[in-house]
């Protein structure tokens, strides 16, 4: 798995987590979820940032993943009632929206590189054969 | 026969004019808070208008440092030394004997001007004009002139607020001045210009002294005013983005003032976030611990304040010991932890038992001692040792407008935010530790990013001039020139 994958996956299923708590529980039990949640996702992203080869596209959504978790942190404990409760559901939001952009623009760039690479074999072949072939070129190494 | 002073030989001589110079203003800057009230009631000044007083002494403090870079080239720097010491003493002298408010603030931001332009003069020979055995003792005077007298500040501010006088603590600022310009005197050896060809940067020193004018007005209108009203907020905006516009122009002008591009490597930036970090949660720190124990007996308060000398002592010979050593970062780095925890053991200063004051200045001293002075040094020695002023002078103006505007908010923020004045001050300490530990994580993760690795200084190639004391990696250097997948494909292709 590479670093783009996991970090993205992360964020994806952090930020789903608080939007689903945005509904199921109340604001003070919300505030230190968001805190948690948009520590972890700074956290993440920038230890996801240190990698080498996460590419242009990667680098913008990290560093605005990085300011928004940040944000949730610092809007979790300045803020409460109603005001709060919106803003947890949408910085929940933007961030599972920017970490499925990020899986999305990974995806396509690991398929755009196997089809340049071979064109006979993305379209063709199954997904297996894709994965193999990328293992044998050494493609699925990017990342490190 | 030009004239010789008889200590000019003198590294001792050297080291008290820096001492005698330095120490007077910046401890004042931490023990006038204690003294506002006899202040205002002696000389009819109002809340507002000796916070703006201070304000503005402080901008002259960070502005003095880009006007001593330019006088420093065009100038013959030990002449105006003289000058500067001589500028101080009238400045202190008029202070303390102040007849009219209007005579007390035009000495306050004589001595904050005078004390930049003298440390830029004084501190950079001491530095590099003696042999490298020297450095470690220097380093440790530095740190304890730049801290040392901020952490004894709140000391001595205290039993002179005890004393129910002020003015005593000025003529002895003003006494103090005059050893300093003695010493200056008796340490002279005439020197010539650095570069009579460069131009005067006459758009650096607008930028500078508008930016800092702007944001400190701005920011001691907090007192009567709120963050949101345009008398705050438009001058403090105003004043940061022109000490910005200020960093960038001088990053790409031909003959900058300061080496901003040469700074824009790894260490020296992750310095100049821990100077700046540290340098604005501890005077915010220190300024809400005397707010919450204004009601107490300032002279108790003073005692409480002890720790956090000793921790700037401890700190100061800690880092003369690692000097020559690679552990110069990780010292810096302990330094934000320290900080950070002195100000999670003060959030509860407004309401808890007096021994968290004991513990958490004494690990503020330790943490702040431990970071702004060596984190300068961490700058300097990625340069090369001919730029070591121009190197002082920009974090110094980056350090003052970041210690002394962020501290006004927060004490507003301290008397605003919270639904009593112990809770408001318990989130201000929230903040200040959220700025010192911030600043510690971005400062380690540009490290990290840089991939730099602990290295010795070469202390005698630095003092050479033409090399750095260290190699400084490109920022992100550990992240530049990633593989991206086309250009693998075409690899493997």
């Amino acid at each position: 798995m590479t670093s783009r994958f996991v970090s993205n996956l992360f964020v994806l299923v952090a930020a789903s987590f608080l939007l689903a708590a945005r509904f199921a529980f109340g604001a003070p039990a919300l505030r230190w979820l968001a805190f948690g949640v948009g520590g972890l996702v700074v956290l993440v992203v920038a230890g996801a940032f240190l990698a080498r080869g996460r590419g242009p596209a990667q680098r913008g959504l990290d560093v605005v993943l990085a300011l928004i978790g940040g944000w949730t942190v610092v809007s979790s404990l300045s803020f409460s009632g109603s005001v709060l409760l919106w803003l947890a559901l949408l910085e929940a939001a933007a961030m599972a929206g920017l970490a499925l952009i990020g899986l999305i623009l990974h995806e396509a760039v690991m398929e755009s590189a196997v089809t340049r690479w071979d064109p006979l074999l993305a379209p063709a072949a199954g997904w297996g054969d894709g994965v193999s072939q990328r293992q044998h070129a050494g493609v699925a190494g990017w990342e490190r | 026969m030009r004239f010789r002073g008889p200590l000019a030989d003198s590294y001792l001589g050297a080291v008290a004019l820096v001492v005698f110079a330095l120490i007077p203003y910046l401890a004042l800057t931490s023990a006038i808070t204690p003294l506002d009230p006899i202040l205002a009631k002696d000389l009819g000044l109002s809340k507002q208008a000796l916070q703006l007083t201070t304000g503005l002494a402080n901008a002259a403090y960070a502005f003095g440092t880009v006007l001593a870079v330019q006088f420093a080239v065009h100038l013959r720097g030990r002449r105006m030394l003289i000058l500067y010491a001589t500028l101080f003493v009238i400045g202190s002298i008029v202070a303390a004997w102040a007849p009219t408010s209007g005579l007390f603030i035009a000495g306050r931001v004589l001595q904050g001007m005078c004390t930049s332009l003298m440390l830029i003069a004084a501190v950079p020979p001491l530095v590099i004009g003696w042999p490298a055995s020297k450095m470690p003792w220097t380093g440790a005077t530095m740190n304890m002139c730049v801290f040392g007298a901020v952490a004894l500040g709140p000391v001595i501010g205290g039993v002179q607020a005890g004393a129910a006088a002020w003015r005593p603590l000025f003529w002895i600022i003003a006494g103090t001045g005059a050893v300093a310009l003695l010493f200056a005197v008796l340490t002279f050896e005439d020197v010539g210009p650095q570069d009579h060809s460069a131009p005067w940067d006459w758009v650096a020193i607008v930028l500078a002294g508008g930016g800092c004018a702007a944001a400190f007005f701005g920011s001691a209108q907090l007192q009567t005013h709120s963050l949101t009203s345009l008398i705050v907020l438009a001058p403090l905006l105003v004043g940061v983005a022109m000490v910005v516009t200020l960093v960038i122009y001088q990053y790409t002008v031909r003959r900058p003032l300061m080496p901003v591009r040469q700074l824009s490597t790894t260490f020296p930036v992750a310095g100049i976030v821990v100077a700046m970090s540290a340098g604005a949660a501890s005077v915010a720190v220190i300024e809400l611990v005397q707010t919450a124990l204004a009601a107490k007996d300032p002279t108790h308060t003073a005692m409480l304040f002890w720790p956090q000398f000793g921790g700037a002592l401890v700190t100061a010979a800690l880092f003369g010991a690692l000097f020559r050593t690679r552990f110069i970062p990780v010292l810096v780095l302990c330094g934000t932890v320290l900080l950070s925890g002195g100000a999670a053991v003060l959030v509860g200063v407004a309401s808890g038992p007096q021994m968290l004051v004991l513990v958490g200045s004494g690990l503020v001293g330790l943490g702040v001692g431990a970071s702004v002075s060596p984190a300068l040094f961490m700058a300097g020695f990625s340069v090369r040792s001919a730029q070591i002023q121009r190197v002082f002078a920009l974090i110094e103006l980056l350090r003052g407008v970041a210690a002394f505007m962020v501290a006004p908010i927060l004490l507003h923020l301290a008397l605003t935010v919270g639904a009593t004045p112990a809770a408001g001050i318990s989130t201000a300490m929230w903040v200040s530790l959220g700025i010192a530990a911030g600043g510690g994580a971005l400062s380690l993760y540009i490290v990290l990013l840089g991939r730099a690795r602990l290295q010795r200084p070469d202390l005698e190639r630095w003092e050479g001039g033409d090399e750095p004391a260290w190699e400084s990696p490109p920022l992100a250097a550990g992240i530049r020139g990633e593989a991206t997948a086309p250009r693998l494909v075409r690899e493997i292709g």
